[in-house]
């Protein structure tokens, strides 16, 4: 059987990259003392993984860990056992327990939502002009180089809205492995040099449909 | 709050969670209910100061006690540090993000002298006045212990009071000390006056420094009848009662030593010549196998670590370490959890072991020969032969090992170019018991590091007299082995020079030093530890602009009869014995590990009889 977990990465926790949260959870599994199964070998290991990495400074209120069991394990016990050990800013939310043959989150993963706040900017007219537009390069480094990306096709929603000084967007955006857009790179080519908080709020499988359902049909 | 402003900063650095703390086992309280605010500040990045064994023993000590909050800070790396200083943000704690100018108490732990412009580095930041004489009242008492506190002399103009020796139960002393003598509204000066008479601590400005004309140095004179002639460390008889964290902060992100670290031991009975720390830390004592099993059991259900390594001079010394290891493995063999073994000594006890770490993790074997040469081995009390060395290695390969790590020191007394010649020489013969080992019997891929790093003549050494070679002729010594190093299977690494020439000098400097540290800290230097950050041009004129030369510390061959500018500091070992070491390794004899043979190295007539178990047990 296996564990899918939703869980917050918040506060502090945003600072960190995937990789410190692999070592991170792997670790909380072990304080927790659960019935996990660990990989063979000198560096024995918990086999986890998750739907999707999250930019380091993104929140994010729906990350799913993928976790695989080698026992009985309540999905509450699992909740309540891993919030008692994990620090502030990483909480887990909902807990299902699955079938091993059960589709992985991770292979499922067509796009992500996200909320962010532009401070000091009114980005209205930026994202019509956006939206408008048949292809939009952006510069983005990769490996040391930088080459030109047209991201007008991976973002399929982008709305606005003033809040006092700031804006408020709200943006749907390609999220698989092979194709992840960050937001930052959509956000830096809205405003450039802007300041920025980002939550990732939701996570969707193709046409904008839920990635599984939390409790079982 | 001060993370209001360093948050838009993070998008911008590299690994942002060096500066927002939050990890597992940080300790939460609410400053505004302490007596003690201290700021626990280690002179490098997080990386190397969460990884540091000393640092975590003290903040969990001072954290016991329940008015007080010990928080750590690090320094930041250049980019973070460029942005803090473009943003008027001043260095700050990880634990609350509070300004380290609201400490009460800030401490710096000095693990190594080319951290020195970080100490100051990281008062500028945090907008302290780097210099102890320009700071009042209202600013925090600046204090710092570590293994570099035994000859704090350079960086006497700028901390107001130095812990010297164990500081288990120093430090606890220093804040309810502290914390005592305020709620009387004691000024600062009526304070370290009290502290001036108290083991182990040293006020450096009640002494004054004084020169012959040529510039020798010739006395340290208290200038207060507080302060006494000399200063005994602090020490701490038995390590079984000696205060050990259940705790470990986890960092998220990698550090250097990323896992649980049992202190199994303190001090070393071997008594090599060249090394401070097993001067400065005897006598050995060792951790009962009861107390570390139970120590390991409590940090492994705490941290989630997947590892446990065992610290220690020399690790390979302890007592009953195969039973150590095998209990340890028996109590966690349910928790997955590897065991390794740093820094082996090649004739310790390393048959039995081997089979045992084998089972757990294969990490490659380190050994530390330290000099090519059975003669120079013998100079420095090295008591290591060659052929036990190699059949060590040969039973490594035998049983699967295929790394294997060899440390050097060029520049030695008395070194010559046969003693340069047998490191090639040994690093060969490693690679040949590899091939002698049958092919299916062993690990394919073998790896043989050889490191050779220059000699830095230390105080509280018997060859704290001794001059350091040259640079030009540390320089000419490793083209010479770099020449010699052509063989298949191994690989040379070696020392930046330049580095170690500074670290001389600071080592066995004076106070004239501190107008350097700061001018060479005021023209940029910081990190010097780091090869991207080195700036010697910049060191170079620092010395020139306080009319001091940086060969004069690192050349100097102190007459045995003259005074040290560190002779004040007691460590327990005479200068007796020191100098009895001195002489036999001029004649290239041995002083047998302390297990066999008391020396009288002193420590006994100071702390009293019976105070080294070793002497003891005999
Ligand atoms: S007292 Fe004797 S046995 Fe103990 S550390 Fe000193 S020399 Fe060694």
């Amino acid at each position: 059987m296996r564990m899918l977990a939703e869980f917050q990465k918040t506060d502090r926790c945003i600072w960190f990259s995937h990789l410190d949260l692999q070592r991170t959870m792997q670790r909380a599994l072990r304080r927790a003392q659960l019935p996990i199964a660990y990989s063979q070998g000198f560096n024995p290991h918990a086999e986890l993984s998750f739907a999707s990495a999250l930019p380091v400074g993104v929140s994010s209120l729906c990350e799913i860990l993928d976790v695989r069991l080698d026992g009985e394990l309540a999905p509450e016990a699992f909740v309540q056992a891993m919030n008692g050990v994990l620090p502030r800013g990483l909480r887990i939310c909902a807990a299902r327990l699955v079938e091993d043959r059960f589709p992985a989150p991770m292979a499922k993963m067509a796009q992500a939502g996200y909320e962010a706040l532009a401070f000091g900017a009114d980005l209205r007219q930026a994202a019509r002009d956006f939206l408008a537009s048949q292809r939009f390069e952006v510069e983005k480094p990769s490996k040391g180089k930088v080459r030109q990306l047209d991201i007008r096709p991976m973002v399929q929603a982008l709305d606005v809205e003033l809040q006092g000084e700031d804006s408020r967007l709200t943006l749907l955006v390609t999220c698989t492995n092979a194709d992840n857009l960050k937001p930052e790179l959509l956000l830096e080519a809205l405003c450039p040099g802007g300041r920025f908080q980002v939550t990732r709020t939701r996570l969707l499988a193709q046409g904008g449909a839920p990635l599984f359902a939390w409790t079982e049909a | 709050m001060l993370y209001d402003r360093i948050a838009p900063l993070l998008p911008r650095v590299q690994k942002p969670a060096r500066y927002t703390g939050g990890e597992v086992n940080m300790v939460v309280k609410d400053p505004a209910k302490m007596d003690v605010r201290f700021a626990f500040c280690f002179a490098d990045t997080y990386e190397v100061g969460m990884s540091h064994l000393g640092m975590k023993i003290l903040y969990h000590i001072l954290n016991k006690e329940e008015k007080v909050y010990c928080e750590r800070v690090f320094a930041p790396w250049v980019d973070m540090e460029a942005l803090m200083r473009e943003n008027g943000i001043p260095l700050f704690s990880l634990e609350t993000f509070s300004p380290v100018r609201e400490f009460d108490l800030v401490g710096f732990t000095l693990q190594y002298e080319m951290s020195y412009t970080n100490v100051l580095n990281m008062l500028e930041l945090a907008g302290i006045p780097k210099l102890a004489a320009e700071r009042g009242e209202e600013e925090p008492l600046v204090v710092a212990g570590g293994p570099c506190a035994f000859n704090p002399e350079p960086l006497c103009d700028f901390i107001d009071l130095f812990m010297v020796g164990d500081g288990e139960e120093q430090i606890l002393d220093l804040v309810r000390q502290y914390d005592a003598f305020r709620k009387q509204g004691a000024t600062k000066e009526q304070f370290l006056l009290h502290m001036a008479g108290r083991q182990g601590f040293y006020i450096p400005r009640f002494y004054r420094d004084s020169y012959d004309e040529a510039g020798g140095f010739l006395a340290l004179t208290p200038t207060r009848p507080e302060a006494p002639a000399t200063i005994l460390k602090a020490f701490v008889p038995d390590m079984d009662a000696a205060d050990y964290p259940d705790r470990f902060i986890v960092p998220f992100t990698e550090t250097v030593f990323d896992r649980v670290s049992l202190e199994i031991a303190r001090g070393c009975t071997r008594g090599c010549r060249f090394c401070q720390a097993g001067m400065l830390y005897r006598p050995q004592r060792e951790r009962s196998l009861e107390t570390l099993k139970r120590q390991a059991a409590a940090l492994i259900a705490s941290t989630g670590y997947e590892e446990i390594s065992l610290s220690a001079l020399s690790t390979g010394d302890y007592s009953c370490l195969p039973e150590l290891v095998r209990g340890l493995m028996e109590q966690h063999k349910k928790d997955r959890v590897s065991v390794s073994l740093p820094s082996l000594r090649i004739d310790s006890v390393l048959g039995e072991t081997l089979e045992e770490t084998r089972q757990v993790k294969k990490t490659s074997l380190t050994f530390a020969p330290e000099a090519g040469s059975q003669r120079l081995r013998d100079v420095i009390n090295k008591g290591v032969q060659e052929e036990q060395l190699l059949d060590n290695v040969s039973d490594a390969f035998a049983k699967g090992w295929n790394g294997v790590k060899l440390y050097f020191m060029i520049g030695l007394p008395t070194e010559t170019e046969e003693d340069l010649l047998g490191i090639p020489a040994l690093a060969k013969k490693v690679t040949e018991r590899y091939f002698a080992v049958p092919k299916e019997q062993r690990q394919r891929g073998l790896r043989v590091t050889c490191s050779a790093s220059s000699f830095v003549p230390k105080p509280f050494t018997p060859f704290q007299w001794e001059p350091q070679n040259s640079l030009q002729q540390l320089m000419d010594k490793q083209r010479f082995l770099r020449e010699h190093f052509r063989i298949r299977g191994v690989e040379f690494n070696w020392h930046e020079p330049h580095l170690s020439f500074l670290e001389a000098a600071f080592a066995r400097g004076d106070r004239r030093l501190g107008k350097v540290l700061l001018r060479a800290q005021e023209l940029g230097c910081r990190f010097d530890g780091w090869n991207d950050c080195f700036r010697f041009d910049l060191w170079m004129q620092a010395f020139a602009d306080c009319g001091l030369s940086c060969e004069s510390y690192a050349y100097k061959r102190f007459d045995l009869d003259a005074p040290l500018p560190w002779d004040h500091i007691d460590c327990g070992v005479s200068k007796a014995f020191l100098r009895r070491e001195w002489e036999k390794a001029q004649r290239a004899e041995l002083s047998p590990d302390c297990r066999l043979h008391c020396h009288g190295c002193g420590i006994q007539a100071k702390f009293g009889k019976g105070v080294c178990p070793v002497a003891h047990a005999r």
